[in-house]
């Protein structure tokens, strides 16, 4: 048990100390300070990991703890190169902490989460036979060279081949390096792995929301996140579903504050997350164009063409990084056999749509996501009637009716049965959707409840990074804010 | 239930927001989320501890063995056949030999067989030292092994 600990322990600081270079690389170092800021380390880091370690497995350089720690001496000596140059150039900026209470209050959940994780043995269907299988064998290839049988014929026996290779490979390229560090695999250990993510999204909805959202407020709101039945049932599957809604949603979060600040050190940050989550699984890319499209519709909505340029090119950059798996997947002649997408099996499948949304609809009012979907919706509905937020509210609507079309499009293109496939699938993918109306609800609720009057309900407690500009930089900061 | 009533309480404070102070608002926004924590958390803590007590009972190789392919999904129990002839494999099938599996190929049982016993590799055909059986004896396609394990109508076999 003590083993386990250190284990993912030792994993989790690799990424740290990856995390620590893309920071000051980005120059987003001094976002946050104190505990707030080693989390974001971790989070940033297994994104960064997540965006990487695939790149090179396709290379046959297997995934391995050292490879990590040399990946993120190499980033942290650029990343301190980079802030050393960007030196006193560099704008003030809120350096939000977590206080102690609010803190305590929401290590709770994480705490009592990763003690049911230490103890189960249980994981789910997809965690074993896919993520997990694979994890294991890049964690068995051992050396510096992949052993090629993880593509080779025993996962491809028959038509529909027992292990999707089609699938991006970063989750277990994570899993591999989590494996090294516990000594060896113990899926029991490995819980604890995707506990994290849940943290790491929970230390970026504080950094980002922290200077415009009320302490207790926002606490409140990340407890609602934290304590989701389904959210930390799904996180012990070791499903990828969670992941890859932490990380979206993390991505939206940046983006959002891009968009709110014009900040272009969190426009980076959000490429990182939609890479991350890119590389997790594949409904990342259509999530990512998702996402691009809506923030692109803001900006022309807005009469901001000139940012669609830079926002044009960083998606540029999210597509470019998936360019190496389907390089792989087309060099190796790789299909999928779950869900393919196209348009004449759409046409065919259309009448199935009302079915799948109202099954969707059904699921979203569970109690197990503790109302977050229509919670998030009618506060989203009551801002836009009060004007004040309209665009908060108004892209936060346009975000969940796309993703509704989206998990709409991808069980209507499923090839297998559909009462089966929305039964086994339907909860996980709601997971996204969920994740991003948990964490936009304190956003959304102090707005809504402050609208009327215009006003901040309470100042936040940030504060000027030392030795910086007046605080009117950073009142300057929190005034765009207000916009997000 | 949860759900109507966090609902119901989200519009009362939106009505009530305007006649409180700015600083009563923010305790109003974190009523309202905390409500549907506060409705479900004792269910969610009980459950919890219950499957905490449960898991710490089983042993804990289970969560490297019983991938829950079998039936709805749910993990193997420890006695099943394909549980214990799993563990017969990974104790006794040395981790640099390819284990064989018989055709017609089940895409579940091989996934859960590669699981279970990786760094061994898992192939479809019988030339291999070590065979895994399910749909049939040794006796029935004609090997003659070295020695034979049983668990249920499972064989592991060395030829």
């Amino acid at each position: 048990m003590i083993g386990d600990i250190v284990g993912i322990a030792l994993a989790l600081a690799a990424f740290a100390f990856a995390g620590a270079g893309i920071l000051l690389g980005t120059g987003t170092w001094g976002l946050a300070r104190g505990v707030l800021r080693g989390g974001l380390c971790v989070f940033v880091g297994a994104a960064g990991a997540l965006v990487v370690l695939p790149w090179l497995v396709y290379v046959r350089i297997a995934p391995t703890l050292w490879l990590v720690l040399a990946l993120g001496a190499i980033s942290l000596a650029a990343g301190a190169a980079l802030e050393r140059r960007r030196g006193a150039s560099r704008g003030a900026e809120p350096r939000v902490a977590l206080d102690f209470l609010p803190g305590l209050v929401l290590a709770a959940p994480l705490v009592v989460l990763s003690v049911r994780a230490a103890a189960s043995v249980d994981g789910a269907y997809d965690a074993f036979s896919n993520w997990g299988l694979k994890a294991k064998l890049l964690y068995y290839a051992g050396g510096p060279l992949l052993d090629a049988r993880i593509f080779e014929h025993s996962f491809a026996t028959n038509g529909s081949p027992p292990v999707e290779r089609v699938y991006p490979l970063g989750l277990p390229a994570l899993e591999a390096v989590a494996i090294q560090a516990l000594g060896g695999p113990s899926f029991k250990a490995l819980d604890l792995l995707f506990v994290a993510f849940l943290a790491g999204l929970s230390c970026v909805v504080w950094t980002l929301l922290r200077p415009i959202v009320p302490a207790w407020t926002l606490t409140a709101g990340l407890s609602l996140l934290l304590w989701m039945p389904a959210a930390r049932d799904q996180t012990l599957s070791q499903n990828a579903d969670v992941p890859l809604a932490c990380l979206w949603v993390a991505a939206v979060l940046f983006l959002g504050h891009w968009l709110a600040t014009t900040d272009p050190r969190t426009l980076a940050l959000a490429v990182l997350f939609s890479a991350a989550a890119l590389a997790v699984k594949r409904e990342g890319a259509i999530y990512a164009v998702l996402l691009w499209t809506v923030a692109a519709a803001a900006l022309l909505v807005r009469r901001d063409g000139l940012r669609v340029i830079p926002l044009a090119a960083a998606g540029a950059v999210v597509i470019a990084t998936a360019v190496p798996w389907r390089l792989f997947v087309a060099v190796n002649d790789l299909h999928g056999h779950d869900i393919a997408l196209s348009p004449r099996r759409m046409a065919d499948n259309l009448d199935r749509l009302p079915t799948i949304l109202d099954h969707l609809g059904e699921l979203a009012a569970d109690p197990r996501y503790l109302g977050a979907i229509p919670l998030a919706a009618l506060a989203a509905a009551l801002l836009g009637v009060h004007g004040d937020s309209r665009p908060l509210a108004l892209g936060f609507l346009t975000l969940l009716g796309g993703l509704a079309l989206v998990l709409g499009a991808v069980f209507v293109n499923t090839s297998n049965e559909l009462d089966t496939t929305l039964e086994t699938a339907g909860r996980r993918t709601l997971i996204t959707p969920a994740l991003l109306a948990a964490v936009v609800l304190p956003l959304l609720l102090a707005r809504l409840y402050t609208a009327r009057t215009g006003t901040q309900s309470r100042r936040p407690s940030t504060e000027a990074a030392p030795g910086h500009g007046p605080g009117a930089a950073v009142a300057g900061t929190r005034s765009d804010l207000a916009e997000f | 239930m949860t759900v109507l009533v966090s609902l119901v309480l989200l519009g009362v404070a939106a009505l009530l927001a305007p006649r409180v102070s700015p600083r009563r608002r923010a305790w109003l926004a974190a009523a309202v989320l905390a409500a549907p924590v506060a409705l479900t958390l004792p269910g969610v803590l009980a459950d919890e501890a219950r499957e905490t007590r449960s898991s710490w009972a089983r042993p804990a190789q289970r969560a490297e063995i019983a991938a829950p392919l079998a039936t709805a999904f749910r993990p193997w129990p420890v006695d099943s056949p394909e549980y214990r002839i799993l563990a017969l494999a990974r104790r006794e099938v040395p981790e640099d030999a390819e284990i064989g599996l018989e055709r017609p190929f089940d895409g579940r049982w091989a996934r859960a067989t590669a699981f279970a016993t990786a760094p061994r590799l898992v192939v479809p055909n019988l030339d291999t030292e070590w065979l895994i059986l399910r749909e049939a004896d040794p006796g029935e396609l004609r090997i003659e092994p070295r020695r034979t394990w049983r668990a249920g109508r499972y064989w592991l076999v060395r030829q």
